[in-house]
């Protein structure tokens, strides 16, 4: 249904003997926004910097709208990127700033003008167009770099953890922005952050990155729902995990028997459960129900956290309203059946 | 204890102002006897006049040898700043082996004694077959110029955004661009400040000179000369004017190089 727009296939980067990237396939749709998730060091800058051209793979190509990149020089290339640092021009105004592309391009003054108008109102920068970016908040800064890049009209836009220098509350409003920009322009962004909860907000699709390997491709409910690999489940959320071996439709943990409604690898080894599939029961309602201790009550606002120990001494994690909870109280675990998520254990 | 405190300041004052007037006093009486009715210095001085300066202006002879530093010092400043600058952006890009070494080996002609790269200039110009004369002042001064240039230069872009370079060329600015419209005026206070200083440089520079003249005269030769039978206040005068003008060189050279 959708085009898409990047591939890149079977691309090899490595730094003299540091291999950090291998063998990674993967395509951008046309339109979308795509966030690379993965924590410090991972590769996902190195990712980007192969799509706007300044590292070159070892091995593999790089596809845009169907043209291989990698002999292309990145001033040359339809995609912009938006620098972690900003990376503004300090000598010149946020106009010039936002001008400094179609001057290079030598377009037409008129035109310049017109489309630098548009993107200032677009972004909201009309008022603060004569100042020098020393002179502007980091989030007046970061917005000046989005329009500095999309006056351009780039096929792809990079943002390599944009909002990173942000306070929270002025990152969560320009999360925001942010995708309403992205949805009004139809240009399809490549996202790069560590960033899990924005992640999941701010994306149509998330590519789990693990020491440059991609662990798993999903839209956000996919992902934080079904995570295929542990290092996906332990990423994106919390989740409980429990040793043990499935066997028609019950993972065995110990003595334990919990039914599982299969989801999941069948040769599983480990199960993945999420604190808020978690039933804390008072009395043991099921045969298969799990007995714990209450160690630890946090209050979250809307919920209660709570730590519990199982009778081995394993820490188990879980959400619950109930107020009777306290340290030292004996309670069975039910788990959501179908929110249970079966993974094979990862080397680490 | 305000007192004391009081007293303490009052004395560090009185050292600054010692050492002061031991290092600037001289100059000051060079410029007050270039202002002396009299043909001797000596005070009580009989008068102000500005009769030594229209002495100096008559003097051909010090005005060719003016004429002479001004050729050599704008024309090796030039030299210096357009090899200096590219030559230090290129350094600033590439990264090679040695590159810290050859950043000090670049400002060795500041600090090795001038008699030393004179004659090491002489001898190789010699064997290159640059005769003595203006080519070779210009080429030996333009040398040890760019010592001063470009490590200054370089300093300024290492203190430089490294990722402006990147952004520009993803921009759409080709290598050109990037260095006309986001190197340059970046580095633009490094290059004026370092060139003003590379022109005082030039202006009074002997050892070097020495060796490469041949038989034309620069100023500070010049003045030289005329000082070997006692010091004239027509030298008191042309002294005056060269140290207003290095004094507002330097001034200025140091205000940009505070800016950033
Ligand atoms: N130019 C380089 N030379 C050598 N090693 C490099 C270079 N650039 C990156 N690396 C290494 O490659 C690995 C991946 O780096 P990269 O910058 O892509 O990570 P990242 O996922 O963007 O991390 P972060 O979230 O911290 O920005 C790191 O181990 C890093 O040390
Ligand atoms: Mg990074």
């Amino acid at each position: 249904m959708e085009k898409t727009l990047i591939q890149l296939e079977h691309i090899h980067k490595s730094y003299g003997k540091q291999t950090i990237i291998e063998d990674l396939s993967l395509e951008v749709r046309d339109g979308e926004f795509l966030t690379l998730l993965g924590p410090s060091g991972c590769g996902k800058t190195t990712l980007l910097r192969m799509i706007n051209g300044f590292e070159t793979p070892d091995k593999g190509e790089v596809l845009l709208d169907g043209v291989n990149q990698v002999a292309i020089q990145p001033n040359k290339r339809e995609v912009n990127t938006v620098f972690q640092s900003y990376a503004l021009f300090p000598h010149l105004t946020v106009r010039e700033n936002i001008e400094f592309s179609l001057k290079m391009k030598k377009v037409d003054k008129n035109e310049i003008k017109e489309r630098v108008d548009e993107v200032l109102e677009l972004t909201n920068l009309e008022a603060l167009a004569s100042r020098k970016p020393g002179k502007l908040s980091g989030g007046q800064q970061q917005r000046v770099a989005i329009a500095r890049s999309l006056v351009n009209k780039p096929k792809v836009l990079l943002l390599d953890e944009p909002l990173g220098a942000l306070d929270l509350k002025l990152r969560k409003q320009m999360q925001i922005e942010l995708k309403k920009m992205q949805r009004r322009l139809g240009i399809t962004y490549v996202y790069v952050t560590h960033d899990q909860e924005e992640a999941l907000t701010i994306s149509d699709r998330i590519v789990v990155l693990n020491k440059g390997n991609i662990e798993q491709i999903g839209e956000p409910f996919e992902i934080y729902h079904s995570p295929k690999t542990e290092f996906v489940a332990s990423f994106l959320g919390e989740s409980n995990f429990f040793e043990g071996k499935y066997e028609n439709g019950v993972f065995h943990y110990g003595d334990a028997k919990i039914p599982v409604e299969a989801n999941g690898t069948k040769d599983a080894n480990l199960l993945s459960v999420r604190p808020e599939y978690i039933n804390i029961n008072l009395g043991k309602t099921e045969e298969n129900a799990l007995e714990a201790m209450v160690t630890e009550v946090t209050y979250l606002g809307q919920t209660n956290r709570i730590e519990l120990k199982l009778k081995d001494g394993k820490k188990v994690y879980a959400l619950s309203e109930i107020e009777e909870l306290e340290k030292g109280k004996k309670v069975f675990l039910t788990f959501h059946s179908k929110e249970c998520t079966l993974l094979k254990k990862q080397e680490q | 204890m305000v007192k004391k405190k009081h007293m303490s300041n009052i004395l560090i004052a009185l050292l600054a102002i010692l050492v002061l007037v031991f290092l600037y006093l001289p100059i000051v009486i060079v410029i007050v006897y270039a202002f002396n009715a009299d043909t001797v210095n000596c005070f009580p001085m009989n008068g102000f006049s500005l009769k030594w300066f229209q002495v100096m202006a008559e003097n051909k002879d010090l005005i060719l040898a003016l004429e002479h530093s001004l050729i050599i010092a704008v024309v090796s400043t030039l030299i210096a700043c357009i090899l200096g600058v590219p030559g230090a952006y290129a350094m600033y890009c590439y990264n090679f082996p040695g590159k810290e070494l050859l950043n000090r080996i670049v400002m060795l002609p500041l600090i090795l004694p001038g008699i030393l790269t004179g004659i090491a200039m002489l001898t190789f110009f010699k064997a290159l077959g640059v005769t003595q004369g203006m080519t070779a002042v210009i080429l030996g001064h333009s040398t040890f110029l760019i010592a001063t240039v470009l490590p200054q230069v370089y300093a300024r872009l290492r203190r430089m955004d490294h990722n402006i370079i990147e952004a520009a060329q993803d921009l759409g600015a080709t290598g050109f661009q990037t260095f006309v419209h986001i190197i340059l005026p970046n580095v633009k206070t490094a290059i004026i400040s370092s060139a003003l200083l590379s022109f005082t440089l030039s202006m009074d520079e002997i050892p070097v000179t020495y060796f490469l003249n041949g038989v034309f005269s620069t100023l500070p030769i010049q003045i030289w000369g005329m000082t070997r039978n006692g010091i004239t206040p027509e030298v008191n005068a042309i002294s005056s004017i060269i140290f207003a003008v290095s004094l507002v060189a330097i001034l200025i050279s140091n205000m940009l190089n505070k800016e950033d």
